[in-house]
């Protein structure tokens, strides 16, 4: 069974190089943009998640909605274990991938094919035992263009080739950062459908993101991030009611 | 065995990880890395001559010494210089990896490199003559001294460097001048007296001797080959520790 379980995480993450004395004084903007600011002799740090308490298990498809730098991504990277906790402990079972920012994981001058091996070997996979290639080729619909470096590709071929990838990949717990998909028309019906098949393939999801049709549609558990603390719903619908009223600006 | 297993699997990941970083860094030059070969060879020809105008020593003893000391130097150069910035890098934000995984992907594209630069000693055992013999046989240990430093700075100075970025110039700097220090396009025998000392201290010539003297069929040092050890010894524990200390943190430091 694979259960995610936070008690009291804290996450803060050092500001270096800017200790004057003016930094000290001057407040980070009142609007809702990133976290708190927290200073501790003479260190600057930014205050970016505080005392998150929640607990997943099996068959869990968690939305995370927030405003912008409100924690989404660093509570991501937290259950990727790329990000430790400054305080508090995270418990984890069961084998995690991360399909954050893939794209800027391609290497320009390798081909297809050789990017495909690349990525693999980054996530851990072994590609002489699985078909991922050929499946890939078959999925992204770029042919011969394998062949050619990802730098002549178009963004859009890039991401199907990104897409590809990273729905190849079959984990336990699936952290995904919105943005996943992009392409053509035809590309998105099929990146749809493969979609729904990861989804359901893991047992654990955790997907930021602005989207929040897609949260309504897929998601059983929501999390609403505002400056690094956390609002927990088990009914979506309330907590994205809640998320669009003026009362998320005041509360949390 | 199954420990032994993920050990092998892990190594050749990163073994081939590094093999597509050369191949990406090379990909449309006509040479490819062989690219390296040929720099190495018209250094090692340039300064050949430059040594012999200014010692007079003979070409035949010159030649082997300056070439097998620069295409050492070559590989800790480029290990150090890529571990000012290895760190930085923007995939450690987003794929779990260790310092440790992630250096060896850069090692091991530098012992590529290393080996296309063994390739110029060839000629130069051919050309002067060089006898092979049970002395040759301690290149292994220069070898493997060698790779488990090249992890060490890589781990250390990639921490300092990313932590305090002045360090990023001030060890290109260093490395300048520890070259025109470091006996590898002089003698040293050129030295007298208390001079000696500048070499005896000087941790880089030893570990460029435990490769060279046995390139050149010479027996290793008895001073190389304990500063050799000591000093491995003592990176490989500092480096144990830094990296146990920090290696949750260092991530924050980009």
């Amino acid at each position: 069974m694979a259960f995610i379980k936070a008690k009291n995480l804290d996450l803060s993450i050092p500001i270096l190089g800017k200790t004057d004395r003016l930094f000290h004084t001057a407040n980070y903007s009142d609007s809702l943009v990133g976290s708190e600011k927290k200073v501790e002799k003479n260190k600057v740090s930014s205050y970016i998640l505080s005392d998150l308490n929640f607990e997943f298990s099996d068959g869990d498809k968690v939305g995370l909605i927030g405003h912008n730098g409100s924690g989404k991504t660093s509570l991501l990277r937290l259950i990727n274990q790329i990000y430790h906790p400054t305080q508090g402990e995270l418990l984890l079972d069961g084998t995690i991938a991360s399909l954050m920012d893939i794209g800027i994981m391609l290497s320009p001058e390798c081909s297809g094919y050789e990017n495909i091996k690349i990525l693999c070997l980054h996530f851990g996979f072994k590609v002489k035992e699985s078909n991922i290639v050929d499946q890939v080729k078959d999925f992204s619909g770029l042919g011969e263009f394998l062949n050619l470096p990802v730098k002549n590709y178009s963004s859009g071929m890039q991401a199907r080739l990104v897409f590809g990838i990273s729905s190849m990949i079959r984990k336990d717990i699936l952290l995904m950062d919105e943005g996943i998909y992009t392409g053509d028309y035809n590309f998105k019906s099929k990146a749809s459908e493969i979609l729904k098949g990861l989804l359901n393939s893991a047992k654990i999801i955790v997907f930021a993101s602005h989207d929040l049709e897609f949260i309504r549609h897929q998601c059983n558990k929501l999390i609403i991030l505002k400056k690094g603390k956390m609002n927990f719903y088990e009914d979506v619908d309330k907590g994205i009611e809640f998320y669009q009223s003026p009362e998320y600006l005041n509360k949390i | 065995m199954s420990n032994f297993k993920k050990i092998s699997g892990f190594l050749h990941d990163t073994w081939l990880l590094g093999w597509y970083e050369i191949k990406s860094k090379y990909s449309r030059s006509t040479l490819g890395p062989f690219w390296i070969t040929l720099n190495t060879l018209i250094l090692i020809s340039g300064l050949s001559i430059v040594s012999y105008s200014l010692f007079g020593m003979p070409m035949g003893k010159m030649v082997p010494w300056i070439g097998f000391g620069i295409i050492t130097w070559n590989y800790i150069l480029t290990t150090v210089d890529e571990a000012t910035t290895i760190f930085l890098s923007p995939i450690l934000l987003n794929i779990r990896t260790t310092p440790l995984k992630y250096s060896l992907i850069h090692i091991f594209k530098n012992v590529i490199i290393f080996a296309h630069n063994l390739l110029v000693a060839i000629p130069i055992l051919i050309i002067f003559k060089i006898e092979i013999n049970f002395n040759t046989l301690f290149i292994f240990y220069g070898f493997f001294i060698l790779f488990v430093n090249s992890i060490n700075f890589n781990i250390l100075v990639g921490f300092l460097c990313l932590r305090y970025r002045d360090f990023i110039l001030v060890i290109k700097n260093i490395f300048y001048l520890l070259f025109l220090m470091t006996p590898i396009f002089w003698m040293p025998d050129v030295l007298t007296g208390l001079r000696v000392l500048l070499i005896d201290v000087n941790i880089l010539f030893h570990l460029i001797q435990t490769v060279r003297q046995p390139l050149l069929g010479l027996p290793i040092e008895k001073l190389t080959f304990l500063v050799s050890i000591g000093f491995t010894l003592f990176s490989s524990f500092l480096c144990f520790l830094i990296n146990k200390k920090y290696m949750r943190s260092y991530i924050f430091w980009q």
